[in-house]
């Protein structure tokens, strides 16, 4: 490949290293001998590799509450409605209050 | 699509509280992300997102399972931030994508204004923290909307291209040359601070 043949149109596929092998070996021969490409390769890897570090923007907190708001507010109570004991009925408790209550009962009934 | 999936869109469909809580939990981070860096502020992005997830909910039904959650839920997002893209630009409310918080933040920690992409307040500490992170921002906001989305997916959600392919609707060898053109687009717009 002579100098005259750029590859800028190969900096993309070359970055994600999703060149076939024979054009990635042509690709890199012609950065190795063409300063002109290389630079231009540089400022491109650059560029890419700099956005990758901006990273993932968290959500803000309490995000999925407020969704929950908006679907309870939309579907007029009938989803995400709040409850008395929080997410789930406690169940187990309130048997053992029951029990305990039918105890104490039949205990004063036989006292 | 294995059992466990499955099973876990089965209680989507059937509105389990639970299991719409789960997935929020899990993508909220993604959706919240891609669309803060397409319209670059944060409440928005925030507004946005949460239209995506009651939209979700309403919609799951026309969830066929053919492709992942994940990439459904994509979906949903970029149609609704392409809509707001266009609400946004009648409105021409010129401050979304060139001044978010961050660049707020730093312009402020600085003492001066929020500058845009071709003005910079500190040119010899231009690569720094926040201040790199408000000139890419910017770059990125000056992209078209397609470039800036392949951007996005691939340069920081890291998404394969099928899977681009398959949130933009368009094939993957449209979603390589596209996104070429946006990494060129970019390396011009940040060559001249590096």
């Amino acid at each position: 490949m002579s100098e005259g043949t750029h590859v800028d149109d190969d900096f993309s596929d070359h970055y994600d290293d999703s060149l076939g092998a024979a054009r990635r070996a042509e690709v890199e021969a012609h950065l190795a001998s063409c300063a002109r490409c290389r630079a231009e390769y540089d400022r491109f890897r650059e560029a890419v590799a700099q956005v990758g570090l901006l990273g993932r923007a968290a959500a803000p907190r309490g995000f999925d509450h407020r969704v929950a708001d908006a679907i309870r507010t939309r579907s007029a109570g009938r989803f995400f409605g709040r409850r008395a004991f929080g997410d789930r009925v406690p169940f187990e408790l309130l048997a053992a209050l029951g029990l305990a209550a039918l105890v104490a009962i039949y205990v004063l009934m036989t006292w | 699509m294995s059992l466990r999936e499955r099973l876990f869109l089965r209680r989507l469909r059937e509105r389990d509280e639970g299991a719409f809580r789960e997935m929020i939990e899990q993508y909220q981070n993604q959706i919240f992300n891609l669309l803060f860096r397409m319209i670059g502020n944060k409440e928005e992005a925030e507004d946005l997102a949460q239209e995506v997830f009651v939209t979700v909910f309403k919609s799951i039904d026309q969830f066929r399972g053919d492709a992942k959650l994940s990439t459904w839920l994509y979906r949903v997002a970029v149609n609704h931030c392409k809509n707001r893209v266009k609400y946004l630009a009648r409105r021409h409310d010129r401050r979304t994508g060139v001044l978010d918080e961050t660049a707020e933040r730093a312009a402020a920690a600085q003492g001066g204004e929020p500058v845009a992409a071709g003005r910079i307040a500190a040119p010899d500490r231009a690569l720094e923290g926040a201040e790199t992170e408000r000139l890419v921002q910017a770059a990125i906001a000056e992209l078209e909307e397609d470039h800036r989305l392949v951007i996005v997916l691939r340069d920081i959600e890291e998404l394969s291209y099928e899977e681009i392919a398959s949130i933009a609707g368009v094939p993957e060898g449209t979603i390589k040359s596209r996104l070429h053109r946006a990494r060129l687009a970019l390396k011009e717009k940040l060559g001249k601070h590096m």
